[in-house]
């Protein structure tokens, strides 16, 4: 059954105490003596293995122009802020956000696109959602309901706001923004980021051809090279690509690295 | 370090014609595109806002679009650079942008002013069809019904290349300036020497002329459409030319309008009618000038009247992040097809109000250009962001430009405001 069809609900893993992630940024971090020594300006996960919700890691804090990075195990979360079970001066080291594996909620997940593997289409996350698990706080979800966008507009409640379009990680397929600031906009930018679960790439490659060429419609350039890389397997993949006009098979393949795009182009014309 | 072209052999004169034949090929294709879209961007609304400039200052505001036509290529430049830097529209570029709030304000503002359009596409629909003595409360529902049905149901690309060919009808302008024995000097001298005056009708004018060029939809569709081609940052220098030609080219046919309506009709006082704006067409076709010029009406008011609403939804939807796909049914995409019908709905009831349909075109291109210089911000903080554009991020000297360019178009706009705010 097609996401479309039924009311999408928090699974019981998920079902204890939930984070907003719109509603927590910029809120403030007190240190262990009660003093406001910043706001949070980001959430860090980091995706590994066959974990199916990512771990929260650490809390990007915004120290003025600077940022420093929390670990997660020194704090205690909540909807309302974040609480330091240490003093000031350990806050004063800035710290760059962290790139590779890592997943910045804020920066590369929140109001970005994303393959919702289950419902076969793109999705924006207009919220994401932490939960607290046995093993911690961890990425449920995120929240692609038109309400939850406006919500935000709004002034923020001290509760976590329910979700009204939830969509469990596990069932996403995250397309990630370019990672460095200062890039090179003419370079493609595409190092392989193993943020991926192996079921949702796989469940991914059994769309049909007309999902996946929806699904190419929607996303930019660089969107449609990580999908069409992920889906290299896939026949459905091949026969969309197939029917796309030169320039447009052209653009996608140069977002690819020149061993992807001979492999992809191998593939489109049928070479083994 | 080599081009591919430097890497290629000297050719033989066979060889040389060959690439002659296909060079011009490229330049054609290349070229097209932008002629026949700059040619679609003079709408209802544009068609009317330039005659009736021509009809109420003569040759009065020909320098205001000299000045215009700085801002749209500015304008142009920056929405395309970004489709083809980033492969992606404006709308969602916003939202990865910019704050929630700002998003709102953006979205809210594309279909104000796209709703705005809309209104006066109708009002086209139903002024041109006025022309040949059919009335509007017959005409603009008719219109609304048809333009809904054939673009839901997808059959509405079959009709886009007839009101395409159709809406060139207004390319006869620029030969009915010449035959319309304008004077030359006065020509001359108020495309090169700032001529303003200080009266509100001329001031709410220069912002309605700003609108209906520098139209917010514009930006947002130059984006969606070099995406839509394919066009890579190394292609870019001839995207760049396609755009920025493609700009002058219809500032020159929109200058021409002026020009032809001014020497025909010009200091008569507002345009009264659209049966008015087509008496300067009547040097060319001679007395079918009133059916040629509601011909060329209707079908670019139906034009603009489906692909307004039509990227207002794309662009919304891409934003909020809903499905946008006319290849899915009203229930799957409820927002999407729910923006457009609410246009529509508003276009074709607003346009259908007493009063006068020039008059509703104008006050809708003002309503444009009072948005136009938000939405310039947008742009102008996208293109100057690294992370959106890396190398192809705006230089010091475009930057200023840009500022200054939005900084211009914004002030006119403040004063209109102030001052109709002040007349209540």
């Amino acid at each position: 059954m097609r996401r479309s069809d039924r009311k999408p609900a928090v699974s019981k893993e998920l079902a204890g105490e939930l984070i907003s992630l719109a509603n927590l940024l910029r809120r403030p971090i007190f240190d262990s003596s009660g003093s406001q020594l910043s706001r949070v300006a980001d959430v860090v996960v980091h995706p590994a293995g066959s974990i199916v919700h990512p771990l929260v890691t650490g809390i990007i804090a915004a120290i003025g122009k600077g940022r420093a990075l929390v670990d997660i195990r020194s704090v205690n979360l909540q909807q309302t802020g974040v609480r330091l079970s240490f003093a000031t001066v350990l806050l004063q080291a800035p710290a760059e956000p962290p790139v590779g594996e890592a997943l910045c909620l804020s920066r590369d997940v929140l109001d970005h696109q994303m393959v919702d593997v289950d419902g076969a289409q793109i999705v924006r996350a207009a919220d994401v959602f932490l939960a607290r698990t046995g093993d911690g706080w961890v990425l449920g979800g995120i929240d692609v309901g038109v309400w939850s966008f406006l919500r935000r507009l709004l002034p923020r409640r001290r509760s976590c706001p329910p979700p009204s379009r939830f969509i469990d990680w596990a069932e996403l397929y995250a397309l990630l923004p370019r990672l460095d600031d200062g890039h090179d906009a003419d370079a493609a930018n595409l190092a392989p980021r193993s943020v991926q679960l192996a079921a949702s790439v796989k469940e991914l490659r059994t769309l049909k051809a007309a999902d996946v060429a929806l699904l190419l419609q929607g996303v930019s350039r660089q969107h449609q090279a990580q999908i069409a890389l992920a889906l290299q397997g896939s026949p459905s993949v091949v026969a969309v690509l197939r029917e796309l006009t030169g320039p447009k098979l052209d653009a996608l393949l140069d977002e690819l690295d020149s061993d992807d795009r001979s492999r992809l182009l191998a593939l489109v014309k049928g070479e083994p | 370090m080599t081009t591919p072209s430097q890497e290629i052999a000297p050719l033989d004169t066979v060889k040389r014609k060959r690439r002659l034949v296909v060079n011009i090929g490229v330049v054609l294709a290349t070229f097209g595109p932008g002629l026949i879209s700059a040619n679609a961007g003079n709408d209802a609304g544009g068609i009317l806002t330039y005659a009736s400039a021509g009809a109420q200052f003569g040759y009065g505001t020909l320098f205001l679009m000299v000045v215009v036509t700085i801002g749209l290529v500015v304008a142009q430049e920056m929405s395309s650079r970004l489709g083809v830097y980033t492969g992606q529209g404006l709308g969602g570029l916003i939202r990865e942008q910019f704050s929630a709030a700002s998003t709102f304000v953006a979205l809210l503002m594309l279909l104000i002013a796209n709703v705005a359009l809309t209104v006066s596409e109708f009002a086209g629909v139903g002024a041109a069809m006025g022309i040949l003595g059919v009335s509007r409360y017959l005409s603009i529902p008719l219109a609304a019904v048809l333009v809904w049905v054939t673009t839901v149901l997808g059959s509405y690309s079959k009709a886009e290349r007839l009101l395409l060919v159709l809406s060139l009808v207004f390319l006869a302008y620029p030969v009915a300036a010449v035959l319309g024995h304008p004077d030359g000097q006065q020509v001359l001298e108020n495309l090169v020497w700032p001529h303003f005056l200080s009266s509100h009708s001329f001031l709410v004018l220069a912002v309605a002329l700003i609108g209906t060029t520098i139209t917010p939809y514009m930006q947002f569709y130059v984006a969606s459409a070099v995406v839509d081609k394919g066009v890579l940052p190394k292609d870019y220098k001839r995207e760049r030319f396609d755009t920025v030609s493609g700009a002058i080219w219809s500032d020159l046919v929109s200058i021409f309008i002026i020009i032809a309506t001014a020497a025909a009709i010009g200091g008569h006082g507002p345009l009264a009618t659209a049966a008015e704006a087509a008496r300067a067409l009547r040097p060319v076709v001679g007395p079918a000038a009133p059916q040629l010029f509601a011909a060329g009406l209707l079908a670019a008011s139906l034009l603009a009247a489906s692909v307004v609403p039509l990227s207002t939804s794309y662009a919304i939807a891409d934003a909020i992040g809903a499905p946008r796909s006319m290849s899915a049914n009203f229930k799957a995409a409820p927002l999407f097809y729910g923006i457009f019908t609410l246009q529509i709905l508003i276009g074709a009831g607003v346009s259908l109000a007493p009063g006068n349909l020039v008059a509703l075109v104008i006050d809708a291109q003002a309503l444009n250009g009072l948005i136009t210089p938000i939405l310039m911000t947008y742009l102008v903080i996208l293109t100057s962001r690294r992370s959106v554009l890396g190398s192809a991020v705006n230089g010091p000297r475009f930057r200023v430009v840009a500022i200054v360019s939005v900084a211009v178009v914004g002030a006119l706009a403040f004063v209109v405001l102030v001052q109709t705010v002040l007349s209540f």
